[in-house]
């Protein structure tokens, strides 16, 4: 059978078919699950708020506007679930202004693709971990769901050029952070 | 093997590509609809009130009792007239209505009204634009 498109499924729903959300569940678990632990970086506390935020959208269902993608709105029903978790488990985010290192990408790159692939994934985890929330928020979306800038800006409500900014900085300080892990690596099998 | 960039842009897509997604435990979806089915059965899923049903339910039954008493030919079933037992209750709303209208004419009311509209006004126009959390 052919994928339908989310509003389909959305209206199914809506005409009372609740089995159809299980579709927009499978379709949508592993992004929402994905941003929800990179933002929180605990595995219980991620599926928690992810099937929270897919309860929530359930719940209001009938006041999606559809002006904008489910996947949007999903992705800021997350956000804000987890923005929420972190302030009342007040969770200190790590900031990385006093650890600055200088950008040899070239270094990094070469390094990087001397690794074996489950090495490469670890260390770019590890390094996205350094990260500030919001910072690994703008990154996974941008880069790893290939949403524009305008709707990163609606999902985490910055206006855009805030949301590029933080791209900027997250990117360069992912590139920094793998530096250092590379470097630290070698250093200890040296 | 991947394949070096020398745009950091594109690298840090690669990069990002690389890293995959995280993965939800193996029942995550079940575990979802069962919530779902738990929420639905606590909070029934309503559709939007559609006006229809109002009509039907109470404006139809009311149109028809109207039409009888203001026909002046309605009679119940124990032989009274609709028009004679229902006069007492119809007699209440136009009191209701006369006091109504006599209270909102006098000066008291348009000077409150205007007392709310002034400090809504104060309110929206001079506090708030002392207000730091905007």
């Amino acid at each position: 059978m052919a994928a339908q498109k989310d509003e389909y499924y959305i209206e199914r729903v809506l005409q009372g078919d609740h089995s159809s959300y299980a579709l927009l569940v499978e379709r949508h678990k592993d992004m929402v699950y994905t941003l929800a632990y990179r933002m929180v970086r605990n595995r219980e506390e991620a599926e928690e708020i992810a099937q929270d935020a897919f309860l929530k959208a359930y719940s209001s269902l009938k006041n999606f506007r559809k002006q904008s993608r489910f996947s949007t709105w999903i992705y800021r029903i997350v956000y804000n679930l987890a923005v929420s978790h972190l302030r009342k488990n007040k969770k200190q985010v790590r900031s990385l202004d006093d650890e600055e290192h200088p950008l040899d990408l070239e270094d990094t790159q070469q390094k990087m693709d001397s690794l074996e692939e489950g090495d490469r994934q670890k260390f770019i985890q590890e390094a996205l971990s350094k990260l500030s929330y919001d910072e690994q928020t703008v990154m996974t979306l941008y880069y790893q769901d290939d949403l524009p800038v305008g709707e990163i800006a609606e999902i985490t409500q910055m206006t855009q050029s805030n949301v590029k900014v933080k791209l900027h900085r997250a990117r360069k300080r992912l590139h920094e952070q793998l530096g250092h892990i590379l470097k630290h690596e070698i250093n200890s099998l040296l | 093997m991947m394949k070096p960039h020398t745009d950091p842009e594109q690298q840090t897509r690669e990069w990002m590509k690389a890293s995959g997604r995280e993965k939800p435990s193996e029942g995550f979806t079940r575990l979802v609809m069962e919530k779902v089915e738990t929420k639905k059965r606590l909070y029934p899923y309503k559709k939007d009130n559609n006006i229809w049903h109002y009509i039907l339910a109470v404006g139809l039954p009311l149109a028809y009792l109207a039409y009888r008493y203001f026909s002046g030919s309605a009679t119940l079933p124990a032989g009274a007239s609709l028009q004679h037992e229902v006069q007492p209750y119809v007699h209440i709303f136009q009191l209701i209505l006369e006091k109504v209208s006599l209270d909102m004419s006098t000066p008291i009311v348009p000077l409150g009204i205007g007392a709310i509209v002034l400090l809504l006004a104060f309110d929206r126009f001079i506090l708030r634009s002392f207000s730091f959390s905007k």
